[in-house]
């Protein structure tokens, strides 16, 4: 039993790892950090998805995720987030990810992950179609991803091979503050394998 | 009228609350409405949040067809979906539209198209072998399957067709998705007598064609009656009512979806192709076999099968010596006729060829070669018996119920048997009898299959 637990949550880790990229890759699209050439369209659970072709920035999305996955399996991830920073290094938007595992991750009634598959792409569909409740934001934004968990996760993960050659550093207090902050939610998922919610924050003034 | 209110103030909530992106399919299918009335509904709409709300917030995209001049020109269809800005500069590409209706509402002013897709998606996914009632595309010919037809399609399906990769590559190169090697089943059907029929019209089409169409309202149309497009090739060929609709459009997400994961959808349904492709004869004689048998095995077993025609069985004594290990674990429950038996005898004793390398084997491998047209039924029996020089010796003789070929066989067969045996003396006086006896121990291995002694499939086959 147990060996199948632990399978099942190497499943569900790699299942996030995957959606993680490619929402970051979307919420990039779609909010404009990175002018519109520079994606091109590939597929993900069989929708089209935008996805960068600069080799930095993907290979920047793929090291963040990758160093996520330890946190991700032993359910120590509480938030991603990504963070949609001016040019004064103020964060504007920030784009929430809250992901919590079941304590028995179980995928008996849905095998074939299909309706896991669904519900990825809904969240797909809401990203894309976001903008709608955000406002417009500035020019010359910069983007990061932030990480919010347990202090003891953070000792483990900075002991890890993997991610010296990729380390995570605390974040400051400004970035990780919004004043004013108006929360919109988008979409929340409960299923065997996770349970997700994404919301946006926005600041009301974002010039 | 007060349906309408209804459906206005639904879908005033499905746009305007829920922020979602409302297609005319999506809407059609949420409301059960046909598409027409559906495309009806969101142009009202949108009139009414525009003139009277004041809601300016509402992002539209239209569906556009028409004919345009190719550079070379020629006439070409083109259908688009365009957003509205861009609605006038493409019309004015197009030498004639012939169909322009509202694609989906939202409120957020999309980048691409990808959001349309996807709106659509699970919800046209969930409904594909539904009625399609709702929808403006009709053809006589596309009926349900009736059950023998799906009998001999499955199982015309079991064998793994090596035709995928050229239809793939027909698939990608034609921008009309000729469908032909599909099986039409639902909407796939649909698309196949569609556009084999658009394939038949075009030229036809282009002959009448414009006259024809100017008839046809074509900007700002509601929606109603005659939207020419794709479905006036319809109308020509039935005398029916112009159906409308984005057949094409239907098509575009499916052709990009097939050509987008082209090989896996290609081969499942090339897999249900009908059996009237009579040159893979080997395979479609797989039929009756093995879903069951290992995938070495199968390799095996197309070149074994039991073969009708005598020039396949010419190649396959061709193939049989190239052949591995052989499989006397026959598990297919197929009919055991005797010439199987006799194939994969065959096969051992080419094995026996190349193990012990002796001539012996070979000459008496092919007189059965020679044998197998003309007799049936045959029995292979081995002796095992010492001779003079104290060497064993393993003898196969046929038995057979006909005389013609027993009489023939064995006259022969000890002639041979004795020419090689000398030889082997001489050469193997080096007192290695321990060698001599293993070749034949080799020979014996594989044959008290044929005296029933050792457990194996084989046997099973020979009692019967």
């Amino acid at each position: 039993m147990s060996h199948q637990d632990f399978s099942v949550s190497e499943v569900s880790a790699d299942i996030l790892c995957e959606f993680l990229e490619v929402a970051f890759h979307c919420i990039l699209y779609v909010r404009q950090i990175y002018p519109p050439g520079v994606f091109e369209r590939r597929k993900k659970y069989n929708i089209p998805v935008q996805v960068s072709r600069h080799p930095e920035v993907s290979s920047y999305i793929q090291e963040v995720v990758k160093s996520l996955r330890p946190l991700l399996q032993s359910n120590e991830l509480e938030k991603v987030v990504l963070v949609i920073l001016d040019g004064f290094e103020r964060p504007v938007e920030r784009f929430v990810f809250e992901i919590t595992t079941p304590q028995q991750p179980n995928i008996s009634d849905d095998s074939f992950l299909l309706r896991i598959e669904q519900a990825l792409r809904s969240f797909i569909l809401k990203l894309n179609i976001c903008e709608a409740l955000l406002s417009d934001k500035p020019k010359d934004c910069t983007w990061t991803v932030q990480v919010h968990t347990k202090e003891s996760a953070v000792d483990t993960l900075q002991s890890q091979p993997l991610i010296e050659s990729f380390p995570w550093v605390q974040a400051e207090d400004l970035q990780t503050s919004m004043a004013d902050s108006r929360l919109v939610p988008l979409k929340a998922i409960q299923t065997g394998l996770v349970q997700m919610q994404l919301y946006a924050e926005e600041i009301e003034d974002k010039t | 009228m007060a349906v309408d209110q209804i459906y206005l103030e639904n879908l005033d909530e499905f746009v305007n609350d829920e922020n979602k992106v409302v297609t005319y399919k999506w809407l059609s299918r949420t409301l059960s409405v046909h598409v027409n009335q559906a495309k009806q509904m969101l142009y009202t709409f949108v009139q009414q949040q525009r003139n009277k709300k004041d809601n300016d917030k509402l992002s539209v995209c239209y569906f556009l067809s028409g004919m345009a001049e190719t550079p070379d020109g020629g006439k070409i269809l083109k259908a688009m979906v365009v957003p509205e800005e861009s609605l006038d500069t493409m019309k004015s590409t197009l030498t004639t539209v012939t169909s322009c209706h509202v694609y989906s509402v939202q409120k957020v002013k999309l980048k691409d198209s990808n959001a349309l897709y996807i709106a659509d998606y699970d919800k046209l996914k969930g409904s594909l072998l539904q009625s399609k009632e709702f929808s403006a595309i009709r053809s006589d010919e596309c009926k349900p399957r009736s059950l023998e037809e799906l009998e001999k399609l499955e199982a015309a399906s079991h064998p793994v067709i090596t035709e995928p990769p050229a239809k793939v590559t027909t698939m990608n190169g034609t921008s009309g998705s000729k469908p032909k090697p599909k099986q039409p089943t639902g909407i796939a059907g649909m698309f196949s007598n569609a556009s084999k029929k658009k394939e038949d019209k075009e030229e036809n089409e282009k002959e009448e064609g414009k006259g024809d169409q100017e008839q046809k309202e074509t900007v700002a149309d509601k929606g109603k009656g005659k939207q020419g497009g794709i479905g006036s090739f319809f109308s020509k060929q039935q005398n029916k009512e112009p159906s409308t609709k984005s057949e094409t459009t239907k098509v575009e997400p499916s052709v990009k979806k097939d050509s987008a994961d082209a090989v896996k959808p290609q081969r499942d349904l090339n897999k249900k192709s009908p059996p009237k492709r009579g040159q893979k004869s080997k395979k479609t004689r797989k039929q009756d076999s093995d879903e069951e048998d290992a995938a070495p095995q199968k390799q095996k077993r197309r070149r074994i099968q039991v073969v009708e025609s005598s020039s396949e069985e010419e190649e396959e004594d061709e193939v049989i010596p190239e052949s591995p290990v052989p499989s006397p674990v026959a598990d297919i429950p197929s009919s055991p006729e005797p010439e199987k038996m006799e194939e994969e005898e065959e096969e051992e004793k080419v094995e026996k060829v190349k193990k012990t390398g002796n001539s012996h084997a070979q000459s008496s491998n092919q007189h059965e070669s020679s044998e197998k047209h003309r007799v049936k039924r045959r029995k292979k029996v081995t002796n095992t018996y010492m001779d003079k020089q104290g060497f064993m010796v393993t003898e196969e003789v046929w038995e057979t119920a006909s005389t013609d070929a027993s009489d023939i066989d064995e006259p022969t067969k000890p002639a041979p048997v004795t020419a090689p045996k000398s030889k082997q003396d001489s050469s193997d006086k080096s007192g290695n009898k321990d060698k001599k006896v293993q070749p034949t121990k080799k020979k014996t291995s594989p044959d008290p299959k044929h005296s029933g002694k050792q457990t194996s499939l084989m046997s099973f086959f020979k009692k019967k």
